[in-house]
């Protein structure tokens, strides 16, 4: 039977008390090569045990975020699928290196993630730019905005911030925080007090696992 | 320019609003590990992923988009034939 693959983490978090699954099977660990591979089974025939997609993706992420209080976790893009508990253990051996350096380098750690953008009154306002022109330059103008708005809340964050990628959306601007897990609520607190311009939304969510940071730059 | 901190806002990864659901599924979607393997998931009966490829061909809003047109889909899967 398949197994629905959810993350690796170290073997420490193997002994965890955890949630059901998808499907509500049971999620179980795999050790292999010094790191620890969650999975439940995934029964493709069975008709009583197939669930909305919204639902099961849900599922998933609600096992993530009960694992990631307790320790690092690398997921897997939901549905990842493998075809049995010999394929889990062969995919941790071939990979035992690399994952084993993200999990050490990214211990104790979650990601946050800053969402920035203009207003709609901002946006309609460079919209209704009367030539191409216009718009282009009004939006070269939003774009250094909200990067100076990024800017200056890396800065804000200052030490918190072990490191920060940012990368550009077709609305706006992502940022990307990696800091302790135990910074979280100051983090968030020190960047809702800043004050940025009245053009600009952001949103701040997380804590994430580290997904943007597991490959070095 | 005025300046103001209201305009930023926390969204925590509780599931508690829409748009909370539209972050974890966006994360579950279209974040994390990505393995070589062989089969095909498929929803409402449409190949979404073939788990063959180092790239998956789903994003939120092809998700959303396929729910919409048919809700309550099941997620099935079967063996890519060989």
């Amino acid at each position: 039977m398949p197994l629905l693959a959810y993350c690796i983490t170290e073997p420490q978090l193997g002994h965890q008390t955890l949630p059901a699954g998808v499907q509500a099977k049971p999620v179980v660990a795999i050790n292999e090569a010094e790191l620890c591979c969650f999975v439940s089974q995934y029964d493709p025939d069975d008709p009583q045990s197939k669930v909305p997609v919204r639902e099961a993706a849900l599922a998933f992420s609600r096992l993530l975020q009960s694992l990631l209080p307790q320790g690092t976790i690398i997921p897997f893009r939901f549905p990842t699928l493998l075809a049995d508990e010999d394929e889990v253990a062969h995919y941790l051996r071939e990979h035992a290196s690399e994952y084993r350096e993200a999990l050490a380098r990214l211990r104790g750690t979650a990601q946050m993630e800053i969402t920035l953008s203009t207003t709609d009154a901002e946006t309609q306002r460079r919209n209704d730019k009367p030539s191409g022109r216009k718009y282009l330059e009004s939006r070269r103008a939003s774009h250094r905005l909200l990067e100076a708005a990024a800017q200056q809340l890396h800065e804000a964050a200052g030490a918190a911030v072990i490191e920060w990628r940012t990368r550009d959306l077709p609305a706006g601007t992502r940022a990307f925080a990696l800091i302790r897990y135990s910074a979280v609520q100051a983090f968030v607190r020190q960047l809702e007090s800043e004050k940025v311009p009245r053009e600009i939304k952001i949103r701040i969510s997380g804590p994430w696992p580290p997904t943007e940071f597991v490959k070095e730059n | 320019m005025s300046e103001s901190s209201s305009n930023i806002v926390f969204t925590s990864n509780e599931p508690s609003d829409d748009l909370s659901v539209l972050d974890l599924l966006d994360h579950v979607l279209n974040a994390g590990v990505v393995v070589r393997g062989n089969l095909v998931i498929s929803l409402a009966g449409v190949d979404l992923i073939y788990v063959g490829l180092d790239v998956l061909l789903t994003s939120i809003e092809t998700a959303l988009r396929h729910m919409k047109a048919a809700p309550g889909p099941a997620l099935e899967i079967q063996r890519k034939a060989q």
